[in-house]
């Protein structure tokens, strides 16, 4: 079953101050909810890797999660 | 005096409907009812992979588009299937209203701006007058004091932004101070980089630092480049110490986790300055990103300034100004917009945001800039709020050199405090052109 998530979703979880030091533990939270986890910044406290495609990421903020947001695509600013 | 136009009568409908579904609706039944009678329509939830997504475009080829997180359906005016599909139990039930759209048009901006621009010119006219006498303010920055616009262009001994910022005339290299730039990489055999040497990272699995693009290595160049063999002057703080994060690909494009990674990287070396020349497009009413206020916050705390560039989507010849992107809307990261050789707002250049925190803070030269390039140019003269950034960055290590033990916060103000003014408005070139006193 859960092979068959998309999980082409990107999203980077901002981690609440109390809580960085259990960044790893909210990320395996993360991980059991059928996210795929890719990195932990602890220095800035954010998460970020793919969810599945089809969920409110909204959804799944979470003590000691402040906010799910999706990644956007950055580029360079040259005229 | 100011007098406005009057305006044409304006088209107040469109024809079309809106829809809005109670919160108990769900979405899933609603697209069931609309396919049953057989109403074509496209959902946002479609789009999201896309770049861009255009209701008016989608409504050209469906019958209405369904806006997920909203529950709003706009639909195109079709009697016969609107009125089966109306007659339905469940959208009955499942609606809250239905009202018809509406044109929307810019909130009387142009007339907004036509009477501030009349107010600013009387305060100019006040100011000529005035700035003529002794007032006893001297030489306090910004008070009573206009400083002279100047008109430059590249010389032998330097390029104009490095003239025109006051960088010739400091003996202040960066010494001491450790600037980030993230971007695309630096080309590594560079003759200048690779005789200052640089610490780097590429935050891509696949990629190396080598910039192949050259946007990266332009701006590493504008912010700790020195001098060109023939002793032209194009780099702001040459003995800064170089980071360069590689955080866009080699087509110049990269995702906030890239950026993230870099941020962090260099906050873990660090850096006092973290120079982006980069960003996403946003919409004017669009909210910032509360997670890179949050990193945003915590890099300054931890003594690392943010500086990005605003953005390049205005046309300010046909009186189109875009808002700032993400992330340089972000109230804790300083927002830098781009002036050209006569000191004039570059017509490209991005305003303000719609909210507050979210206005751009200074100025840097961005149009027609010489700087260290990818081979085989080597060199190379380019444009863009990207090129202003770079700018500031270098600027802000020398005023970190001069103040060593200054906070990033305080770093941020004596910037502002130190700006030369512009002739434009706060909301497109914020406390002035970046300037090294």
């Amino acid at each position: 079953m859960k092979n068959k998530i998309k999980t082409d979703k990107e999203f980077m979880a901002l981690v609440d101050e109390k809580y960085i030091d259990k960044i790893n533990y909210l990320a395996s939270r993360l991980r059991r909810k059928g996210f795929t986890v890719k990195e932990k910044h602890k220095s800035i406290g954010v998460i970020t890797g793919s969810a599945p495609l089809d969920v409110d990421l909204d959804e799944f903020k979470m003590k000691g999660i402040e906010t799910m947001e999706q990644q956007r695509a950055v580029r360079k600013s040259k005229k | 005096m100011t007098t406005f136009q009057t305006n044409k009568p304006r088209k107040k409908f469109t024809g079309r409907k809106i829809l809005v579904l109670a919160d108990k609706m769900s979405t899933a039944k609603f697209m069931n009812v609309s396919k049953k009678s057989s109403l074509r329509l496209a959902s946002s939830r479609d789009f999201k992979k896309k770049e861009s997504f255009s209701i008016q475009k989608i409504l050209k080829e469906a019958d209405g588009v369904y806006l997920d997180k909203l529950k709003i359906a706009v639909l195109n005016q079709n009697k016969e299937k609107l009125k089966s599909f109306s007659a339905s139990s469940v959208v009955t039930e499942g609606m809250q209203y239905m009202e018809d759209e509406r044109y929307v048009y810019k909130s009387s901006k142009l007339q907004m701006m036509s009477y501030l621009k009349g107010y600013k010119d009387a305060i100019d006219n006040l100011f000529e007058k005035f700035s003529s006498q002794d007032l006893g303010y001297g030489d306090l920055p910004g008070i009573g004091s206009r400083d002279v616009v100047l008109t430059t262009a590249d010389e032998d001994k330097s390029t104009w932004g490095i003239k025109a910022t006051g960088v010739l005339d400091t003996e202040l290299t960066g010494k001491g101070v450790k600037v980030a730039i993230l971007d695309t990489g630096i080309y590594e055999d560079h003759p200048y980089f690779s005789g200052k040497g640089f610490t780097a990272k590429s935050f891509f699995d696949n990629l190396e630092v080598n910039d192949i693009d050259g946007h990266g290595t332009h701006c590493s160049g504008v912010a700790t480049g020195n001098t060109t063999e023939q002793g032209q002057r194009y780099g702001v703080a040459p003995d800064a110490e170089l980071f360069v994060g590689k955080v866009l690909d080699n087509n110049g494009e990269g995702t906030d986790g890239s950026l993230l990674g870099g941020i962090e990287w260099a906050i873990e070396n660090k850096c006092h300055i973290i120079s982006m020349s980069l960003g996403a497009i946003v919409g004017e009413n669009d909210p910032f990103s509360q997670t890179y206020e949050r990193v945003a916050k915590r890099a300054l705390d931890a003594g690392s300034l943010i500086i990005a560039a605003s953005g390049n989507e205005s046309n300010r010849t046909s009186g189109s100004i875009a808002v700032t992107n993400h992330p340089a809307n972000c109230p804790s990261i300083m927002a830098v917009g781009a002036v050209d050789e006569k000191l004039k707002m570059a017509y490209f250049s991005n305003g303000s945001s719609n909210f507050s925190g979210g206005e751009i803070d200074l100025v840097g030269p961005g149009v027609n800039i010489f700087s260290t390039y990818k081979k085989p140019e080597n060199y190379y003269t380019d444009s863009g709020t990207s090129m202003a950034t770079p700018f500031v960055s270098g600027i802000a290590a020398l005023y970190k050199e001069k103040h060593p033990d200054i906070t990033a916060i305080d770093l941020w103000k004596l910037l502002l405090r130190n700006a030369k003014k512009i002739k434009a408005d706060a909301k497109d070139g914020g406390a002035g052109l970046v300037f090294i006193k």
